[in-house]
C-alpha cells in the first residue's frame, strides 16, 4: 500500500515527519517497506500564466505565446495553440531540464526569440491527463512562479507499507490514519459523507443478492447529468503517487476513493444495464463477458457475477465488462459499493489469472460496513468536480449485515500473557484513541468496529494493547519454572558423531535440493527398477519434481559442477531425507529416510614436493566407512560383493550388518558417469541412517589390558582369485578360536612366482592366551594347523 | 764367565726406540738378568739372550742398571707423551679406538708396563705402579674427554648436515569441512540446549493439518500465500515451515508441562529467485508452561541473540502477524554489519530482522491439547539461511546449495 504523506494528513494531523511516522508506525507493526516519491525526471519547470496567443508571422504551425512567469513577461514560441488566455501552464526557461537530458535553451525560430519551452505532460515524463496532447493545463488554482513539482507535490514522501494479512483496513488511508491517531492522539477527520438529499429523476436500480454468503451488501448509487472529462490535475498527481494512471473523471474518482477508504467502488454505465437491474449471483454454465481488458471469458458457476436483467456485467470484485464501462458518451452512471465472500473473490482471479487493486481488498477483506460511506464520498467528490449529480441517495442491500462485537479484555491476563505493567485505564485510552468504544469495569469491554475483523478474541485485544503501548515497553526475562535438561538424543548425538567422522576422513558436506528431475532415475540407470516417487504436482520447474529416492544423483551433479569450475578431485558427503511412497497414489505421508552418501574423486590430497597424492580408489572410500563403523564402535559389518545397477560390476560392495543389508559401496558405472558428464572415476557410497543408528554403541566398551604378551607369526598364503580374503581371514579365526587375537592382511602380491589366476596373501597373526603366556610350541601347532585347513578347506598352499 | 744380555728389540714405540742397542748384563749380575729382560719385554719388546762379550766395566753395569730404573719412569712419560699426541692428533672415533688399543688395550704398551711390574725391585714397584696407573688414568681420561668431544662434534656436524628449509610446505592431511548451514544449526542447537531445550524432529513431506489446520491456518486464509507450497496431494505437501513440529510435539506431550523444543529442518516455498530458495532451512522454537510471557520470549531471544552475535547485541521486537501466534512480533537485531550505524544491508535502519515470534495462539494450543486459559507459550521460527549469511557476510543465499567447495572449503 502506497501513503502519499500530504493526502494522509487531509485525515490525521500529525507534525512527524515521514520518516518519524515511518518509524512509528514500524514499529506498531504496519511495516514500512521503504519511502519513495515520485522523483520528478526534469528541473526548473515553474507555473505560467498564459497571456495571449498569436499566430506566429513566419510560420503557419508556429504560435508566438506571452506568458506570465510570476516576475516577468516572456516571449515563447510554441508549435501547439491549445491554450487559452488565463491558462496555467508548465513553463521551461532556458537552463531547465527535462527527462531523457534534454536542457532548454533560448532559441530564435523565425525571426522571433523564444525564451523557453511550454511542455506537455509527455515531455514532463508524467502520466497526466490521457489522451490530451499539447501544453500541459494545469489547475486553475495553480500558484503562477511556483515550481510545477512544488504545485504537483510531486516530491512527497510515499511510504510504502508491507502489510501483513491481517490488516485489510490500512489498505485504506483513513484506516492508516485511525493508527496514526492510536499511536500519536488526535482525531480523525472523515470527509464530507453525508446523506445525499437530491431527488432522483432516474430510475430506482434494482438490485438483487441471490446468495448472502457470496456478497454481503450492494450499495448503488446512480450519478446523473454525468460529464465525461479529465480530472483535476491535483486529483490525478495523487493517484500518479498511488501508483494508479489517471483514466477520466468518474473512474479517476473511484479510485480516489478507493485509495481513502479502501473500498473498491465499480462504474457502469446505467442505461446499458437491462431492466436497471443488478443482480449478484454465480455465472451460469456457459455464460461468457468481454472483461475492460478486451478479452472474452468464459464463465464458469465458480464465479460470482454482477448482472443486469440478463446478462452478466462484470466479473464480481474482479474485473467489470467491456460492454457497461464508462465512455466519453455516458451520460448516466451507476456506482457500485459492494462486499464480496473473499474466497470467492480469491478463486475467481486466480482462475481467471487476474490480481487488480479491487480483488486484493475484496480478498484480504473490506469493511461490509463502510460500502455506503465509501459511495457517498464519491458522490460529492463527482458533485465537487462537476462531473454529475446524485440521483437521490445510495439503494443498500445489505443482505447479510455484521455488526460490532464486544470483546472482553482481563487487565490481569493482559499483564501477565505481555509481561508489562500497565494499567487498566492505559488500556482502556489505547482502545479509546482508536474510536472504540470501552465499558470499564473489572475488566474492559471494548466494541471492535468491523473495520477491525483482526481483533476478534481477548488475545487480539491484547495484542493491540502491547501494540500500540509498544514493543520496546517489554521488559526481558526468562521462563521460570522447573529445570529442564536440555541434550541431544543418543540419535542426535551419534548423527554428529557421523557427520564429525567425516569431517575426520576429509570429506566436505553438501546439501543438494531433495526435489530432482524425473530423469535422473534414467541417469541412474534406475528406471528399470520400476522405483517408485513422490511427484510435486505443482513444481517450479521439471528439474524440481521428483523427490529425491537417493543421495547419489545429487553426489554426482556436485562433482560434475565443480568439474566445471577446474575443482577436479572433491570428496564430499551428504546427510539427508530420501523418499519413497508407500503405495501410489498417496494416501499418507511417504517414507522419509535419512541416509549418509559419500563420494569420492581425483586426488585425495594436495600436490605436494615430497610426495604424489593417492587417488581416490574403492579402498580409499572403503577404508572411511571402515574408519566410520569403527568409530560407532559397530563391528559386526560385513563388506560382500554385490550388484548395483549405476556401479561398475566387479567393484561394488554390499555393508551388511548380519543379514540387514545397510548400505552399497562401488565405483561408479561409467556409462552413469557419462551421463552425468564425468571423465573421471568416482567412487560412491550410500548408507542407510536408521539401520545404522539403531546399532551406534555411543558409550565405549573398556576392555582390560592384556597381561601375557602375544606372539606374531607370519602365514604367506598362494590363494585362488574365486577366494575372497574374507574367507581365509574367517578360517585363519575359525581355526585358531580363541587364541588368535587379530589377523591383519598386510602384502598382497601377483607375480612371476606365483601361479596365474591366484594371488600371494600374507597375514599377520596375533596368537594370545589372555590366562597365559602362550609357548613357542603352542603356537608353532596352531599355525601348522590353520595352515592345514587353509589348504584343505580353500585350496591354498603355502607360499614356499 | 761374562754374561750378557742383548735385548733386540721389536716394535717401534719411541721408548723402545732409545732403548734398542743398549745392552745389558755382565757375568756376576745375572740375578738383574731376569728382571732386565721382562722390564725389556714389559715394554713391548722381546729380550733375546745371547752370549757375547760386553765390552764396558762395571760402572756401566750400575749405569746400566739405574737407566733401568729411570728408563722405565721415562718409557711411561714418553709412552704418555706420544700417546697424548696420538689422541690429539685422531681424526675418527676408531682411530681413537685403535689408540686406546694400543697403549691402554689388553696387549697395550702401558697394559706392558704394568704386567712388568713384578719383575721389578719391591721397592721400585709402588713409584712405576703408581706412576704408570697415573698415566693410565690420564690417558684414558683424555680419550675419553676425546670421544665426548667427537661425538659432540660429530652430532653437530650430522645436526649441520641435517638442516632443512623449514618454509617447506608441511606433508598434506586432508582436513573436511562442514556445510555452513549445518555449522549454524549446530550452534543454534548448542545455544538453546544450554537453556534446557531438546531438539525435536518432523517429517519435510506434512499433512496439510499439522502444516496449517493445527496452525490455524485454515483453507483460504490469506496467510497461506505468504507461504505458497510444494504439494503432492490436495492433503500432503512439503511443509513451508517447521511449525508443524510444534503441533506434532504438543500432541505427543499434552497436557504435561513444560516443553521446551527447538526443531531444525528442511523447509520448502514456491519460490526462487535471489533472495528466496525453494528449499531452506528454519530452526523453530516452542516452549509451553504455566505463566510464559512476550517477556519470557524477548528475554530468551535476548540471550540467543548476545551468543549467537555477540554480547553487546540488542534486540527489538515489532509486532507482525503469524495465524498460530498472539501476540506476533518479528524480532530484529542490531545490524551486524554496521553494529547498527545504518548500512546498505540494513537499509539504513540500523536493524536486521531475523526472526518470526509470538505467543501460542489459544487456538493452537487448545487444538494440541492444551487449556489456554491455564497454559501459555511462545514459539519462534528463524531462517538458518538468514543467520548463516549475516554471520559469515555471505551475500548470495544460492550459494548454500550450489555445493561449490570453493566455497564450503572456506568453513573450518
Amino acid at each position: 500500500m502506497r501513503v502519499p504523506y500530504t493526502w494522509l494528513k487531509d485525515f490525521i494531523h500529525t507534525d512527524l515527519s515521514a520518516q518519524e511516522l515511518a518509524e512509528l508506525l514500524t514499529r506498531s507493526g504496519i511495516e514500512v517497506e521503504e519511502i519513495t516519491s515520485l522523483r520528478p525526471g526534469f528541473t526548473g519547470i515553474i507555473v505560467a500564466e498564459v497571456l495571449s496567443i498569436d499566430k506566429h508571422p513566419e510560420a503557419d504551425k508556429l504560435f508566438i505565446v506571452k506568458v506570465y512567469d510570476g516576475s516577468e513577461e516572456l516571449t515563447i514560441v510554441a508549435g501547439i495553440d491549445n491554450m487559452q488566455p488565463g491558462d496555467k501552464v508548465p513553463l521551461a526557461v532556458a537552463g531547465a531540464s527535462l527527462p531523457g537530458d534534454i536542457v532548454i535553451k533560448k532559441t530564435k525560430l523565425r525571426g522571433v526569440e523564444s525564451r523557453g519551452m511550454l511542455c506537455s505532460a509527455d515531455e514532463l515524463g508524467l502520466d497526466l491527463n490521457p489522451g490530451m496532447d499539447g501544453v500541459l493545463i494545469l489547475d486553475k488554482d495553480a500558484q503562477v512562479g511556483v515550481a510545477l513539482e512544488d504545485t504537483l507535490v510531486l516530491n512527497d514522501p510515499i511510504l510504502i507499507l508491507g502489510l501483513t494479512p491481517n490488516r485489510a483496513d490500512c489498505l485504506g488511508l483513513l484506516g492508516v490514519a485511525h493508527e496514526v491517531a492510536a499511536l500519536t492522539g488526535g482525531d480523525v477527520q472523515l470527509p464530507d459523507i453525508s446523506p445525499l438529499s437530491r431527488k432522483a429523476q432516474a430510475p430506482v436500480p434494482r438490485i438483487r443478492i441471490e446468495d448472502s454468503s457470496l456478497c454481503a451488501r450492494y450499495s448503488g448509487l446512480v450519478i446523473g447529468d454525468v460529464k465525461i472529462g479529465l480530472s483535476p490535475v491535483w486529483m490525478q498527481a495523487r493517484l500518479l503517487q498511488a501508483g494508479i494512471r489517471p483514466i477520466s473523471n468518474i473512474v479517476d474518482i473511484t479510485n480516489y476513493v478507493m485509495w481513502e477508504w479502501g473500498q473498491p467502488l465499480h462504474a457502469f454505465d446505467y442505461p446499458l444495464l437491462a431492466e436497471h437491474s443488478i443482480v449478484v449471483r454465480p455465472a451460469r454454465e456457459g455464460e461468457e463477458l468481454v472483461t475492460l481488458d478486451n478479452v472474452k471469458r468464459g464463465l464458469t458457476e465458480e464465479m460470482l457475477v454482477i448482472a443486469d436483467a440478463q446478462n452478466p456485467v462484470a466479473v464480481a470484485g474482479v474485473m467489470g465488462g467491456l460492454e457497461t464501462e464508462i465512455t466519453d458518451n455516458t451520460e448516466t452512471v451507476l456506482l457500485e459499493s459492494a462486499h464480496f465472500n473473499p474466497v470467492s473473490i480469491r478463486r475467481t482471479g486466480r482462475s481467471l489469472g487476474l490480481y487488480s487493486e479491487a480483488q486484493q481488498r475484496f480478498e484480504k477483506g473490506v469493511d461490509v460496513n463502510g460500502c455506503v460511506q465509501a459511495v457517498r464520498r464519491a458522490a460529492k467528490l463527482i458533485e465537487l468536480l462537476g462531473a454529475g449529480r446524485s440521483e437521490g441517495d445510495v439503494v443498500d442491500e445489505y443482505v447479510a449485515p455484521l455488526y460490532p462485537q464486544q470483546i472482553r479484555l482481563r487487565p490481569d491476563r493482559a499483564r501477565k500473557l505481555i509481561g508489562l505493567e500497565i494499567s487498566q485505564q492505559e488500556m482502556a485510552a489505547i482502545f479509546q484513541r482508536q474510536g472504540f468504544s470501552v465499558e470499564e469495569g473489572t475488566h474492559l469491554h471494548v466494541k471492535v468496529p468491523t473495520s477491525r475483523p483482526d481483533l476478534e478474541s481477548e488475545v487480539d485485544l491484547i495484542e493491540e494493547v502491547a501494540r500500540i503501548n509498544g514493543y520496546d515497553k517489554i521488559a526481558t526475562t526468562l521462563p521460570s519454572g522447573v529445570i529442564t535438561q536440555g541434550r541431544r538424543t543418543e540419535r542426535q548425538q551419534a548423527v554428529k558423531k557421523v557427520r564429525e567422522t567425516m569431517l575426520a576422513c576429509g570429506l566436505t558436506e553438501v546439501i543438494n535440493y531433495t526435489f530432482v528431475s524425473p530423469n535422473q532415475l534414467k541417469k541412474l540407470h534406475l528406471e528399470q527398477q520400476n522405483m517408485e516417487t513422490v511427484v510435486v504436482a505443482n513444481p517450479l520447474s521439471e528439474e524440481q519434481s521428483v523427490m529425491r529416492t537417493e543421495l547419489l544423483g545429487g553426489l554426482l551433479s556436485t562433482i560434475a559442477y565443480n568439474g566445471n569450475r577446474n575443482v577436479h578431485d572433491v570428496q564430499i558427503f551428504e546427510m539427508g531425507a530420501v523418499y519413497k511412497p508407500y503405495e501410489l497414489p498417496l494416501t499418507r505421508l511417504p517414507e522419509e529416510k535419512t541416509k549418509l552418501g559419500l563420494a569420492l574423486t581425483g586426488a585425495l590430497s594436495a600436490e605436494h614436493w615430497r610426495q604424489k597424492p593417492q587417488t581416490a580408489d574403492f579402498f580409499s572410500l572403503k577404508g572411511i566407512i571402515e574408519a566410520l563403523l569403527t568409530r560407532l564402535n559397530i563391528n559386526q559389518a560385513i563388506f560382500r560383493e554385490t550388484e548395483e545397477p549405476f556401479c561398475q560390476p566387479g567393484q561394488a560392495a554390499a555393508i551388511c550388518l548380519g543379514d540387514e543389508r545397510i548400505g552399497w559401496l562401488g565405483r561408479i558405472h561409467p556409462e552413469v558417469l557419462d551421463a552425468y558428464g564425468l571423465e573421471q572415476p568416482v567412487y560412491a557410497a550410500e548408507i542407510d541412517m536408521e539401520s545404522l543408528l539403531g546399532l551406534v554403541r555411543l558409550v565405549p566398551e573398556y576392555t582390560m589390558l592384556p597381561r601375557y604378551p602375544a606372539l606374531l607369526r607370519d602365514l604367506a598364503v598362494v590363494v585362488p582369485d574365486e577366494v575372497s580374503a574374507i574367507e581365509v581371514t574367517a578360517v585363519i579365526y575359525q581355526t585358531g578360536g580363541a587364541l588368535v587375537s587379530d589377523v591383519s592382511l598386510f602384502d598382497l602380491y601377483r607375480g612371476p612366482q606365483i601361479p596365474a589366476g591366484s594371488r600371494s596373501l600374507a597375514f599377520a597373526i596375533s596368537y594370545r592366551d589372555p590366562s597365559r603366556t602362550l609357548s613357542d610350541e603352542d603356537v608353532t601347532q596352531l599355525h601348522q594347523e590353520i595352515e592345514q585347513t587353509l589348504q584343505e578347506s580353500l585350496g591354498t598352499r603355502l607360499r614356499g | 764367565m761374562t754374561e750378557s744380555v742383548l735385548c733386540k728389540l721389536v716394535g717401534s714405540s719411541p721408548l723402545s726406540r732409545r732403548l734398542k742397542g743398549f745392552c745389558v748384563g755382565r757375568s756376576g749380575v745375572s740375578r738383574y738378568r731376569n728382571k732386565v729382560s721382562s722390564m725389556l719385554l714389559s715394554l713391548g719388546g722381546t729380550a733375546e739372550e745371547n752370549f757375547r762379550p760386553f765390552i764396558k766395566g762395571r760402572y756401566f753395569f750400575k749405569f746400566y742398571l739405574l737407566k733401568g730404573v729411570f728408563g722405565l719412569r721415562e718409557t711411561l712419560n714418553t709412552l704418555a707423551e706420544n700417546a697424548k699426541k696420538d689422541i690429539s692428533g685422531a681424526a675418527t672415533l676408531e682411530e681413537l679406538k685403535q689408540i686406546q688399543v694400543r697403549y691402554l688395550g689388553k696387549k697395550g704398551e702401558i697394559t706392558a708396563v704394568l704386567r712388568g711390574m713384578g719383575k721389578l725391585p719391591p721397592e721400585e714397584r709402588p713409584v712405576i705402579g703408581s706412576l704408570a696407573n697415573s698415566v693410565r688414568d690420564e690417558l684414558t681420561e683424555l680419550l675419553d674427554s676425546r670421544e665426548e668431544h667427537m661425538k659432540v662434534e660429530a652430532r653437530r656436524k650430522s645436526i649441520a648436515a641435517e638442516k632443512i628449509d623449514v618454509t617447506l610446505p608441511g606433508n598434506p592431511v586432508a582436513i573436511g569441512h562442514i556445510h555452513p548451514l549445518t555449522l549454524i544449526m549446530d550452534e543454534i542447537a548448542d545455544i538453546f540446549l544450554g537453556m534446557g531445550f531438546t531438539i525435536a524432529e518432523g517429517p519435510e513431506i506434512e499433512t496439510d493439518y499439522y502444516n496449517f489446520e493445527a496452525l490455524n491456518i485454515p483453507k483460504e486464509h490469506p496467510a497461506r500465500e505468504m507461504q505458497d507450497s510444494f504439494y503432492m496431494t490436495p492433503e500432503l505437501l512439503l511443509r513451508t515451515h517447521t511449525s508443524p513440529v510444534q503441533v506434532r510435539t504438543m500432541e505427543k506431550v499434552a497436557p504435561q508441562v513444560p516443553i521446551r523444543i527447538i526443531a531444525p529442518g528442511k523447509v520448502y516455498r514456491r519460490d526462487d529467485d535471489a533472495t528466496h530458495s525453494p528449499m531452506f532451512h528454519q530452526v523453530e522454537g516452542l516452549v509451553i508452561d504455566q505463566d510464559i510471557s512476550l517477556s519470557d520470549l524477548k528475554g530468551t531471544l535476548l540471550l540467543f541473540a548476545r551468543q549467537m552475535f555477540g554480547p553487546d547485541q540488542q534486540v527489538r521486537l515489532r509486532p507482525s502477524f503469524f495465524p498460530f501466534t498472539e501476540p506476533s512480533a518479528e524480532v530484529d537485531i542490531a545490524c551486524v554489519m554496521c553494529s547498527g550505524q545504518g548500512c546498505r544491508v540494513c537499509k539504513e535502519t540500523g536493524w536486521i530482522e531475523i526472526l518470526g515470534s509470538g505467543m501460542v495462539h489459544p487456538r493452537v494450543l487448545e487444538m494440541s491439547g492444551y487449556d489456554p486459559e491455564e497454559y501459555t507459550g511462545y514459539a519462534f521460527g528463524m531462517g538458518v539461511e538468514r543467520i548463516a549469511m549475516l554471520k559469515y557476510g555471505i551475500d548470495d543465499l544460492r550459494l548454500f546449495f550450489l555445493n561449490d567447495v570453493r566455497m564450503l572449503r572456506q568453513f573450518r
